[in-house]
């Protein structure tokens, strides 16, 4: 069914740009999303904020500096509906201060043409703060 | 399954997803009881004070707490839901004011698992920092003065 095959596109292209998002490739991740890409961080962390093209660069500027090595991202189950995927994933990492960063991570995404439009993150905001605003 | 049996699936657990919110939002026992399995687990994630996988009497003693710091509970706003085969995600946001007087505005993305047409799981994810500065230390209160009444006499 052609709506099918849609979805499983849209999957698939989430499923690429979080991998290049894991590793922090810039690079790869521009060839992934519109030029006028957002990217939500929900809640009042100190990540918290919406960010657009102009503002996407510093903060994956301000992840790698905290993140030097990345997110391992283990996807735990994505779905579709439209152009919306759901990915649940648990997140990996070691801060450069050495504290573990281990989050679960509910993403809502939005496809546009073979690319990503927007991303929706809902995760633990707390750690966020304890890991990137320590005390 | 054919196309329109799964977009009536979807139909279906999206209407018995707002059954399932409004009665939470009126705090309404048997409508909430009536779309959940038996073995319905609720999971907070990650490190707040509600964060954690309940069931059952769990559930209960976590609603209590819950009613008791936001004593007009939390009026729901659902903004959409996105569904396919047994899962659902809703997105929402949530209004309320602690028996503190400070205001409580969640926003919320639930994570829902069916069944058989019922709800068998709810994955609450929510701002886990605000949770803890809104209702963390009448938690700890509360979690002591549980831990006290378990001691033997």
């Amino acid at each position: 069914m052609k709506e099918e095959s849609s979805l499983d596109a849209n999957k698939q292209v989430v499923r690429t740009f979080l991998k290049h998002m894991s590793a922090m490739n810039g690079p790869e991740i521009a060839k992934w999303i519109t030029d006028d890409f957002t990217v939500a961080s929900k809640g009042s962390s100190v990540l918290g904020g919406v960010y657009g093209p102009a503002e996407f660069p510093a903060l994956v500027g301000r992840l790698t500096e905290t993140l030097p090595n990345g997110v391992e991202l283990r996807i735990i189950d994505m779905f579709a509906e439209r152009d919306a995927v759901l990915c649940e994933a648990q997140g990996t990492a070691t801060s450069a201060a050495g504290k573990p960063y281990n989050n679960e991570y509910l993403i809502l995404f939005r496809v546009r043409n073979g690319r990503v439009a927007s991303m929706v993150e809902y995760m633990d905001t707390k750690l966020i703060d304890e890991v990137f605003a320590p005390a | 399954m054919t196309g329109n049996d799964i977009e009536g699936s979807a139909r279906a657990h999206k209407a018995a997803a707002t059954r399932l919110f409004e009665a939470m939002g009126s705090l309404d026992g048997p409508g909430i009881a009536a779309e959940i399995t038996d073995d319905f687990v609720l999971k907070v994630p990650g490190s707040c004070v509600l964060s954690g996988e309940r069931t059952g009497p769990e559930i209960a003693e976590i609603y209590g707490f819950v009613s008791q710091v936001l004593p007009n509970g939390v009026r729901l706003e659902l903004h959409s839901m996105t569904a396919e085969e047994d899962r659902l995600i809703c997105h929402a946001s949530g209004t309320g004011e602690t028996v503190d007087g400070e205001s409580y505005n969640q926003d919320y993305l639930y994570l829902l698992n069916f069944r058989g047409g019922k709800i068998s799981r709810l994955v609450e994810y929510m701002d886990t920092k605000l949770v803890d500065d809104r209702l963390g230390k009448r938690y700890r209160v509360w979690a002591a003065s549980k831990d006290q009444d378990a001691l033997p006499a």
